[in-house]
């Protein structure tokens, strides 16, 4: 079975760690994601996957600042027409995040 | 009124949540919704009986839709060459308190201030209306894509569940129903009464203890009279979905005074029995509600998790559901239980 390869990075107010996972098995962590592809030369890639847990992300939300819009795309159609993406989202949070929305027809049997 | 038709859901009916959003959608764009009292209706008044029928889980995915809910009752109204005079719910307990009024906010029909269980339930012979031995067809049931289906006629209430729960599941396992249409006199006779502004009040009481910060699970038990079982936290779940239903059972460890006891709870989508100190101290057709400790709010069976702070209350059950012929159809046998009926409330 192929090795599964991932980063996870968490950027914290104070400090900033960077991992490399083979599998479940920690091959590096560092403080930045540089050191970590420094550190790891040529073992990075293929990488499979990058996770990203920040409270910049928290602040952000909670702030109302440095928020960039994005497109929302749901596969669904025909269910579940009557409720678009953000239906529930603050009103001024929706306002400066959510960019177009599309709605088109999936699967939707389970 | 969502919060109020979630704690009467008594576990189940599924979340209202996006019933709740829909038709704050449909108020958004204009529409509204009239309710209307039983005693208005007239004798000869054909009364639409709607519901979302189907699995909880599948409605998280497939999100209910208002155009949807009304497709039914304009199939049932083709069907019977007959206009509907208003409608109302199956079930006030859960997402389906909701649906008579995304199809009234769509086809300006009033909502008749009453239901069939005063709770939620999980099969067509539960209703009032099975109780009462009244015509279990037509069925008329609409999924979302263009399927229409209708059941013209059912030898019994069970037969009319099987058929249609067959139907249901072969499109998706969910759909929108209009059950047998009822005369105003039958919803006046055998209509579990006033049920939607109970659950308005229900509704209502919870957010306003809350804003006086007095303890909402006590205004629930002050409105409905209820009796508080237990309260604890929740120590173990056992879930899992068998034959359509979600069934399992619970166990809530006691914090204060009642430490070393344990309340347990079973459930088939409804919670349907709950043991205090391994004997059964309630059990349907009360409602057996598990709320949020700090919030008042309803726990339903799909998210009671590991941890969380509880008070088991029991509501009592409407007079109707406690006779011998309601229990037959709603009682603890009729849910597989080899028990006779358990209440804390006074006969």
């Amino acid at each position: 079975m192929a090795i599964m390869k991932r980063i996870g990075i968490d950027v914290g107010g104070t400090n900033t760690d960077a991992v490399l996972f083979e599998n479940e098995r920690v091959v590096a962590a560092v403080n930045s994601l540089n050191a970590l592809i420094h550190k790891t030369e040529g073992r990075i890639a293929p990488l499979d996957a990058v996770m990203i847990g920040t409270t910049h992300f928290t602040n952000a939300v909670v702030q109302r600042r440095n928020l960039t819009r994005v497109a929302a795309v749901r596969i669904g159609l025909p269910a579940s027409a009557s409720l678009q993406p953000f239906v529930d989202w603050p009103d001024d949070l929706a306002a400066r995040v959510r960019g177009r929305v599309f709605l088109v027809k999936g699967r939707p049997r389970v | 009124m969502a919060i109020g038709a979630w704690i009467l859901g008594a576990g189940g009916g599924g979340s209202p949540y996006h019933s709740f959003l829909n038709i704050r959608e449909l108020y958004e764009q204009g529409r509204r919704v009239m309710l209307m009292d039983p005693s208005a209706l007239n004798d000869d008044d054909l009364v639409a009986v709607v519901s979302n029928m189907g699995a909880p889980l599948v409605g998280q995915e497939r999100l209910c839709d208002p155009a949807i809910a009304v497709k039914p009752v304009r199939a049932m109204e083709a069907h019977l060459g007959r206009a509907f005079r208003a409608v109302m719910s199956l079930e006030i307990g859960g997402g389906n308190a909701i649906q008579p009024l995304l199809v009234a906010a769509l086809t300006d029909l009033p909502v008749v201030d009453a239901d069939t269980m005063g709770r939620a339930y999980p099969e067509a012979q539960m209703t009032s209306f099975a109780i009462g031995g009244l015509r279990p067809y037509p069925l008329t049931l609409s999924d979302i894509r263009d399927n229409e289906v209708i059941v013209s006629r059912a030898a019994s209430w069970k037969w009319m569940e099987r058929i249609s729960r067959q139907v249901c599941t072969e499109v998706g396992s969910i759909a929108a129903t209009c059950k047998a249409p009822r005369t105003g006199k039958e919803v006046k006779e055998w209509g579990i009464l006033h049920t939607v502004t109970k659950a308005i009040a229900l509704g209502g009481a919870v957010p306003d203890a809350r804003r006086r910060h007095a303890d909402p699970v006590a205004a629930v038990l002050e409105l409905e009279r209820g009796r508080l079982l237990f309260r604890g936290r929740v120590a173990d779940v056992d879930r899992r979905t068998t034959e359509g239903f979600l069934r399992g059972s619970a166990r809530v460890e006691g914090l204060d005074g009642d430490r070393t006891l344990e309340f347990r709870l079973e459930f088939q989508n409804e919670f349907a029995v709950g043991f205090y100190d391994g004997k059964p101290r309630v059990t349907v057709p009360d409602l057996i509600c598990v709320l949020d400790t700090a919030s008042g709010e309803a726990i339903g069976t799909e998210t009671l998790r590991y941890g969380q702070r509880v008070t088991v209350v029991a509501l009592p059950a409407p007079d109707m559901q406690r006779t011998a012929k309601g229990l037959e159809h709603v009682g603890p046998r009729a849910f597989g239980y080899d028990l006779d009926y358990v209440s804390p409330f006074e006969p």
